[in-house]
Parts: C-alpha cells; structure tokens; sequence
C-alpha cells in the first residue's frame, strides 16, 4: 500500500484529522445555550444515603439544578446493564462502590457547578465494605442487593448452563462442558491442579467519558463518546419511556475504548439532568472519574488438567471466579467467555467450566479488550507451561502436539478453527529470532474468538454521479481505524478507487444499526455488510450504464468512471445527470449480515471466527531485585487477509503493550475497598520507555476468515497471550513462577526464594 | 467524593529577583507557598488538599539558575532542571552519581520542568497522606499505612516514628554521597546546612521532610570538590522503567587506591524518611581490600537495624543486594 495514501485518502480523514489536531472530539463540541454539569460522587464503598442537603447548593451563583435519585422516580426502570440490569442511572438510596454518583449539579460554568458540587452535604450511614471476592463470599456476608436483579437470562446453547443470583453476592454463574470430566481425568496419567490470580486493571483511555444532552419537546439528541450508539439508544428510549426514534445519538471521533466505553455508562445521567434543567447539559469527567467507572475483571481461576501417557490433554476442569464490582455492566457475557474459552487452542476430550461473577463494593467490572479472553488464555498458558516442566517437555512440542488442526472445532458443534496454528507458532518463533545470550524464553498462545454468536449489522454505500462514494455505517472509530478499513472494503467491491470513498459521521437518525464495536467485529461484521451494500449500489450503476448505454459491462469501468464503447470513452457523470437531470443522483445500496443462530452450537450461535495470538518474550531476571528486563518480545495475530496491514499491527503492538503494562506493573489497588491509585498520576501504564528493546509483530493473512477475502478480526489479539509469555519466560530464566499478575520486583523475589530457598545469591 | 480536579483559587506572586520573594515570604509567612516547577505543587493544588492563601511563583528568579564551577567545587542554582543536570559536562565526569540520580528521575517531561530544588524538596508520596486523609504528616493522629492491612509495600524500613513515609528523592541519596551543603536564605540572612540537617525525619518535624521553613529558600547546592572523580554507583528499582518512585535506590561514593577502599560515602533512599546514610557500611568497607567479600559483607550489613511492616519486607534484601552491587561495580 502506497504510502501517499495516508495524505490522500478520504478514508484516512480521521487519522489526518488526529495529527492536524483538526479532530472533533466530545470535548471540542459547543451546542447553544449548553450548561455545565459536575457530580458528587460517594466517598465510600457502602453506605446507605440518609439525607441529601442540596438547599446551599441550589441557592449558589449560576446553578440551575440539583439532581439525585428522587429525580429518577417517575422512570419505570432507571437501570442499567447488560442481559442483567442493577446499575441506577444515579444512587437511589444506597452506594455500592467509591466513587458512584449520588448528586449531580448544573450550572452555567464547570466551575459554579463544581463550586456547588463541594457545598452539598449529604449524610451516609456506613455498611460492611466487600472489598474482595472472599468478603463477598463470606456466610455472614452483608447482602449488595436486597432485590432479585433484574432483567433476562442469557440465551444460550445445549452444552452451557446460566443461573442469575444462584447464592447470596453472587450475580452470576455460568457452566460450560462436554466430555465426561470425571472419566476422562481418572483416565490421564498425571493430574495438576494449580490457581491463578488477575489484577484489577483499568482501561486507561486517555478521553474521558464526555456527553452532551438535549431535550427538545420529547425528543432527545446526545453526544456521546461511545463504542454502541444504537445499543446507547436503546437504553435511553427504555429509561425514559420513549421511542427509539425519538432519540439521537451521535458519537463524533472517540479517544480510545478499550471496552471502556461499551454499553450505556453516563449517557441516561446526562439525559436526566437535561431534563430538568430545561437546557442542553455537558458532563465531562475527569480522568480519575473515567477510573472510578469501569475496570477490568480481577478474580481466580482454579485449573485441574489430566494429561496422558502419550503427553495429550485429556480434560480439564475449571473453576473461574470474578470480581464484577458493585454492578453487572457486561460482567454475564464476560463471565460466559471467560469460562467458554478456557480450554485454549487446544484438543480436549472433555471440558467442566465454571465461572461465577460476585459481586462486590469495588469498582464495577465491564468489557475491556479481550472480554475474559485474556484471563482464561492467562491461567491456560501458564498452566499448559508448568505441566511441561513437570513433564520435561518442550513448549513448542507440547502445544504443537495438542494444538487444533484447521477446522477442527473448537468445541463440539462450534466452528472450526480458521488459523493455522502450528505455522502461526514458527512464525512468531522465527521472528523471535536466536535467544538471547543468558535470557529465558517464554511463548504463548492465547485464543479468543473474534465477532461475536449471533452478531449482526447493516450498511449502507452511496456513490454519487461524479463516483464519490459515502460508506455509512455505525462502526465506531475507537482509534482501531474502522473508516478505513471499511472504506477499503467498499472501494475494493465497487471496483473503485480508494481514494474516492469518506466514511459518514455516526448519528442514529441516519447511520444504518449495528450490534456496536465489538468482539472485533468491525470487518468481520460491518465489513460483510459494506462488501454487500457497494455490491448491491454496484449492480444498480451498472444496470442504469446499460440501460441508458446498451454498453455490456465488460465496457464499464467504475475506477475510471467511464464507459469505453466502440473505441470512445464516455464519462458516467453526464449519463447519469442527462437521465436524471438536477443537481444530479446518488445510487444507494443495502446491506446487511447477520450470524445464523444455531440451536447445536455451544452459545446458541457458531462462533464467527477465532482469534489467535502467539507470543514469544525473551526477558532475563534480576535475582538481587527482582527486577525483570524484556529483551524480545512478538507478537503475531491471523488476520485472515489484512485489509489495512499497518493497522493491524498497530492492534496487535497496542495490545501487546496493554498486556505488557498489566504484567509488569499495572494495577488498580485498593485498600478495603477504597481505591488507592484511580488518579492518573499513581496509575501506571507502560510508557515508551517500557517498549521492549526488540519488539514486533506479525499480520498472517491464513484467509480462512469469513470476511471480505477471507479477512478476520484482530483487534484484540495482541492482548490475550502475551502477560503469559512473559511469565513463562520469568520461569525459564530463573525457576520462579508467577501466579499472580503484576510481576513486581517483590513478587518476583519471593517467587526466586520459593523455587531456590538455598542458592547462594 | 468530590472528584478534585479543579483547582481552588490563590493569589499568585511572580518575583524577578531573590529579595522580592524572600519580602514575600516572610510577609506571608506560612500562608505562603513556594512554586518552582510545579511537578509536586500543582498536583497537590488540583487534589484541593493544599490549600494556600498566596502562591509564590519563583521559577523566573534567573539568580536560582545554572551550574557554576568555584574554587571549591560545583555551586548548581536551585532552579536547574534536571535535564540539565543529567547532561551537565563538569557534573557528568565529575560527579556522575549526581547525573544519574537526575537522569533516573519521573519522565523527560518532568525532568524538563522539574528542577534540583523542587526535586530534594518534594513531599511525601504516601497514598493515605495524597489521599488527604487525616493523618500525622497531615497534623492529624492516625497512620493508616502503619496497620496490618494497610499499603505500605512502597514504606519505611528505618526509622519511623508514627509516620512511615520515606523520602520520595532520586537525588537526595546523591547529594548524601557527594557530601553536599545546602544554601538555605531567608530576608534576615544565610545559612548553609549539610544534608543531615536538610533533610529531617518525623522525630523532628512530622509534617515536613525537609528543615526549610516558611518565609526560607532554597538558593543553591554546594558540592564540594573532595569527592569528584571517585568511584560512583547509582541504581534505583521502581515498579515501572519511568516515571516511577523507587521502591529503593542506592547512591555509592568510593575512593579505592591499589585496590583498598580509602574512603567512601553510601547513602540509601525511599526507606526511611530522610535518606538513610550507611555509616556503618561505610566504617566496616574502610581499609578494606575491594573484593568480592567485603562487597557480600557490606551487603549484608546495609539493612541491619531495619523494622519492616507487614509489606514491605521485601525491601531488606532489595536494600541490601543493592548496596553489595554497589561495592562490587567499584571494582571493575
């Protein structure tokens, strides 16, 4: 791909907006007579409100309003959530984690509403915090919810079970299997049981959740950055009692999701305040309040292998256990995933899973990239190394052994496998090249499947008398570069130039719906539904050609937008306006794709596809301070047919270094539960400086993905193998094993002393 | 929880010149607050925790700036970035550790904007106390890190008293090595203090890590010339790669003739208040033959004395492989 594209291409509109700082973004957006709004927000883990005193508030210089939950008692369901609804759109009567709003203020300024916010005095009466999973567990546990949580089971498939509030703190559990575990393990030859534990981390998008709200008549029109608009508007019609197409929203250039910005998060607050105060609202939260709405899951998962004398994988049973903080927000689906996925790349004669979402007073747990993926790919790779130490195998050996041969499903009724696993394995060992002097070597191969059970979304492609095209679809650009790709998809079908084609701005009015950007979806997904509409819009054009022309449509030429007949060449704009007349004619196509449902397969659904990732890092250990250096580390992910090359790597390195960042140092902490570092100073994320000495990544194009040419998702690839990797490798170069993430100095340390108590430093 | 990004507001001075803000200070007297590069201050003021009445504004005091070599070593201006001391020629083949401490000093950014002054002066960086919890740093009663289930994994091994927060500085266990004096004036004169009297513990003053008081400045950083060329050593381990407090660091100041250790000057930083100089270290390595021995001897000797707390154990023999590495680097 020229690089010149990059200056060229309306499709790259985004990207050149970004550097130019040209970019419109939630927070650059003005609307008239627009007021300011802050929140108050709970200083503890679990209170019940006694008293809101909001009367010196409301009497302050340019306040418009104050509101609380009592403002929320005209609304039949004013929750929120996937499949499972428990979050208010504002505390009504108790608070559940640090930091959940309470109050809301608005003002003519940011700075009055803060003002305001401060002289609020609102009165707790303090409950147990349930600051971990144990706590929650605990007989005598305090309930979180005195309700049965609202809201449907989620559908699934023969082989799954699902109950909602099965015991006390318990949101959820799920149960996924096949095989007779018991049989099979008393059948393997060696047995290993081993615990693994994830941190909380958070997803660190450096734009804050931002909206703006306005209320004309009952209609209502929102700025939001967001990853879901229809899934937002959704939400919204049903918290206010309207239609869906009394309700707007836009989602102009997002800053980075993550899965932060999946689902409803500040958008029915914002239409409240709007409400009533009668006036356009701007919420805009800082970045330590981004940290105090959403993380990822931390939790424990309990694996016991069987493996026989021949060194296969016979069983497996898992015990995943999930702290989904104080609400649901997509805690049921991840928890599904998580356990659904444990089994990793591999063949197994049966599987038990099992994960249970608790519920506790931190921090409520949602979809981040990877969406339980990475925590089951975290505790399987880990333990597919260990079992190979124990054995004294060899981890390439080993997983090639057992690894999926293409089209193999991935569990009984499910799609087959669409990577080829084993060339993927050379390929990133190839890339990590001869090891380096005095390191240990660690590889990974974590797997998640990419654009979802069911999925399913709709596009449109107009292409004007002059050839422009407008690809429109509600495929968010979250900074993966959906406009291009989609762009690229469309020019590819319609035979016309790249260069022609501009990706429409999202507004529900207008956008054609999708399911939201997702499970790495995007071309998979929306990419199929683009590919059909330009078909669709193609045919059209070349119908009208020969119609008015009796050219035949060898003669037609879309990327020159010609029709070359008898030796002449005749351009199609003056076709078209001579028929049409005017300020000329767009022909419009439709498209659409939807994933069958499939009553055999496991979720209900086959999965669209599978998303490998193979990771290899060469890190040497400093046995004095634990500190651990990363000299290599690559990683690879199947593209099928990489429509947008350097793209996918940048996926793939983000990823990567997203995971890198949770291995080594990222950790959302708290103390009972009181968060001690959601501010951005004490966060730490990997900086440049953190990047490897030798990092890369790999796009294979396998092809055997179901997208336009073969073409599958990638996006979250990079994250889901990589934290494994480097603990395997921490292991290879000095015998400690890490269990825990992150890999600190201390932990590293005390992890040297268990495996070498006497070796002289 | 009022999120606090947004900050109170303050009167805000801006002297050009030393005398004018020493009027200042001294009018204001602990109303006052001194700003230099903002790395500290600003944080706090965005938190709403600090809170003062006036603001003095003195990065622009040219005076407070730049390296100077005198007769009797090095004078560097309060006000010198970090930057500049990490690329400084005469600092870099003089006085290397000094060098090294700022090059591992937070990010580029910060090393761009913070400077020496503001770097030995910064406070505390004990969550509870950021937090704004009220704690004994912050004039209350309580320490919420000294308790079993609190978060001190990053807090005191020596000599804590109530509170048990340490010294954040990269530079301050350089100055210790380099035998440093610190030029402290206030509108009613001068004085110069070692680093022993600089910097100060809880025993002494617990809300403060350093001896500077209200209407005072500091102006300069004298480094004598008696340790330039020795053997130096820094390290420091942190969580992160950059912009990360140390969970320990070691600075190492070593004059090794004929392979004998003549003298030398080890100081630690991040496990107690102030930066902990090993004397004892020091006194055990004098005369002695610089090998692979004294260097394990040394090491084991760094922490004696520590009084971990639940979770920060690890630092012991952190603290100690780190001062063994010390001594051994001297012999290469």
């Amino acid at each position: 791909m020229p690089d010149k594209d990059i200056l060229t291409g309306p499709g790259y509109d985004a990207v050149r907006d970004k550097v130019t700082g040209r970019g419109m973004f939630g927070m650059d957006i003005v609307i008239d007579r627009m007021a300011h709004a802050r929140l108050v927000r709970s200083p503890h883990p679990h209170a019940r409100i006694v008293d809101i005193d909001s009367a010196a508030a409301r009497a302050m210089p340019g306040v418009l309003c104050v509101v609380t939950g009592d403002d929320t008692s005209d609304l039949a369901d004013p929750y929120y959530g996937v499949f499972l609804r428990d979050q208010p759109i504002i505390a009504r009567d108790r608070v559940r984690h640090v930091g959940d709003p309470v109050a809301a203020v608005v003002a003519e300024t940011e700075a009055q509403a803060f003002a305001a916010a401060c002289a609020i005095n609102i009165v707790y009466e303090n409950l147990a915090p349930l600051p971990d999973i144990h706590s929650a567990l605990a007989p005598d546990a305090i309930a979180l919810f005195d309700e049965p949580t609202r809201g449907t089971n989620i559908p699934l498939g023969p082989l799954c079970r699902s109950v909602v509030d099965p015991a006390p703190n318990v949101l959820h559990e799920f149960h996924f299997g096949y095989g007779d575990i018991d049989s099979a393990l008393a059948s393997a030859r060696h047995v290993f049981t081993d615990c693994f534990a994830m941190s909380r981390i958070t997803h660190f998008h450096l734009e804050p959740h931002i909206n703006i709200a306005r209320w004309t008549g009952d209609r209502l029109e929102i700025w939001s950055c967001n990853q879901d608009p229809f899934l937002i508007r959704a939400d919204i019609a049903r918290i206010f009692g309207i239609a869906t197409n009394r309700v707007r929203v836009h989602t102009p250039l997002v800053g980075g999701g993550f899965g932060g910005k999946s689902y409803c998060k500040m958008e029915p607050l914002v239409a409240l305040m709007a409400r009533k105060a009668r006036r356009p609202v701007r919420l805009a939260l800082g970045l330590d309040e981004s940290l105090h709405t959403l993380t990822k899951h931390p939790g424990e998962i309990r694996l016991t292998s069987g493996i026989d004398g021949d060194g296969r994988l016979v069983a497996r049973r898992a015990d995943i256990i999930l702290d989904g903080g104080a609400y649901c927000d997509a805690s049921v689906l991840v928890g599904v995933k998580a356990a659904f996925r444990i089994g990793g790349p591999y063949r197994w004669r049966a599987i038990c899973a099992r994960s249970r979402v608790v519920r506790t007073t931190n921090i409520p747990s949602g979809s981040f990239r990877g969406f339980g993926g990475t925590q089951a790919s975290w505790a399987s790779e880990r333990q597919i190394d260990l079992i190979v130490r124990r054995l004294g195998d060899d981890p390439v050996a080993f997983r090639s052994r057992n690894m999926l041969a293409p089209g193999e499903a991935f569990a009984p009724g499910d799609s087959g496998m669409d990577s080829d696993l084993s060339a993927g394995l050379d390929e990133m060992i190839r890339h990590l090249g001869p090891r380096c002097p005095g390191a240990g070597r660690g590889i990974a191969i974590g797997l998640k499947d990419a654009g979802g059970t069911g999925n399913q979304a709709q596009a449109t492609v107009r292409v004007s008398q002059a050839g422009e095209v407008m690809v429109h679809a509600a495929l968010v650009d979250i900074g993966q570069g959906a406009p291009a790709a989609l762009c690229r998809i469309a020019a590819e079908a319609l035979e016309m130039a790249f260069t022609s084609t501009s990706y429409a701005p999202i507004d529900t009015n207008h956008s054609p719906p999708d399911n939201g950007t997702h499970v790495s979806c995007g071309t998979m997904v929306t990419g199929q539904a683009v590919q059909r509409a330009a078909l669709a819009v193609r045919q059209q054009i070349v119908d009208f050609l020969i119609e008015q022309t009796h050219c035949l449509e060898a003669e037609i030429d879309l990327t020159n937008w010609c029709v070359n007949r008898n030796g002449a060449t005749a351009s199609i704009e003056p076709i078209v306006r001579a028929h049409y007349g005017g300020i000329g004619w767009d022909f419009v196509g439709h498209g659409s794709f939807k994933e069958p449902y499939d009553q055999a397969a496991p979720l209900g659904a086959r999965n669209l596809s599978w998303m490998p990732c193979w990771s290899g890092a060469d890190v040497s250990v400093d046995r004095q301070t634990g500190a651990v250096t990363i000299h290599r580390l690559v990683v690879g992910g199947d593209a099928g047919r990489a429509i947008e090359p350097r793209t996918c790597r940048g996926q793939l390195e983000g990823a990567a270094m997203q995971a890198l960042g949770q291995a080594m140092f990222e950790e959302l902490r708290q103390d009972d539960g009181y968060p001690s570092n959601a501010e951005p100073l004490q966060y730490r994320i990997a900086r440049a400086a953190d990047v490897p000495e030798y990092f890369t990544s790999f796009v294979a194009e396998h092809g055997m993905g179901p997208g336009p040419g073969g073409a599958k998702g990638i996006g979250e690839a990079g994250i889901l193998g990589v934290a494994a990797a480097i603990a395997n490798a921490i292991a290879d170069a000095c015998g400690a094993e890490m269990m825990a993430m992150p890999f600190t100095p201390e932990r590293v340390l005390s992890a040297i002393d268990q495996a070498s108590p006497d070796v002289s430093k | 929880m009022i999120i606090r990004d947004m900050m109170p507001g303050f009167e805000l001075y801006q002297p050009a010149n030393l005398k004018d803000a020493l009027a200042l200070l001294s009018r204001f007297g602990k109303d006052g607050w001194k700003l230099a590069g903002g790395n500290d201050s600003l944080t706090w003021f965005k938190e709403r925790i600090k809170r003062p009445k006036a603001v003095i504004d003195i990065s622009d005091i040219a005076e407070l700036k730049g390296i100077r070599e005198t007769a009797d070593g090095i004078e560097i201006g309060a006000l010198t970035t970090l930057t500049e001391i990490a690329t400084n020629p005469i600092i870099r083949a003089k006085y290397r550790v000094l060098a090294d401490a700022a090059q591992r000093v937070a990010s580029p950014q910060i090393r761009n904007t913070g400077t020496l002054g503001g770097n030995v002066s910064q406070d505390a960086r004990c969550w509870y106390y950021r937090y704004g919890l009220p704690c004994y740093r912050a004039g209350g009663n309580t320490c919420f890190a000294d308790t079993p289930e609190g978060m001190n994994r990053e807090h005191a091994l020596f000599e804590s008293d109530r509170c048990i927060a340490v010294t954040p500085s990269d530079i301050a266990p350089a100055l210790v090595v380099l035998d440093a004096k610190m030029v402290v004036q206030s509108a009613s004169g001068e004085r110069v203090i070692g680093t022993d009297e600089f910097f100060v513990g809880p025993k002494i003053d617990i809300t403060h890590l350093t001896s500077v008081k209200p209407e005072e400045i500091l102006t300069k950083i004298r480094i004598p010339k008696n340790w330039a060329g020795a053997h130096f050593y820094f390290e420091k381990v942190a969580d992160r790669q950059t912009w990360d407090f140390a969970l320990v660091n070691v600075a190492a100041a070593l004059i090794v003739k004929d392979g004998v250790i003549q003298e030398s000057r080890i100081a630690c930083g991040a496990v107690s208040a102030v930066p902990r100089r090993l004397n004892a270290v020091e006194d055990i390595i004098k005369g002695q033959k610089l090998d692979e021995n004294i260097a394990k001897l040394a090491g084991q000797s760094a922490s004696r004395g520590a009084r971990p707390v639940n979770y920060n154990r690890f630092k012991i023999p952190l603290m100690n492989n780190l001062v063994m590495r010390a001594i051994r680097d001297a012999k290469a």
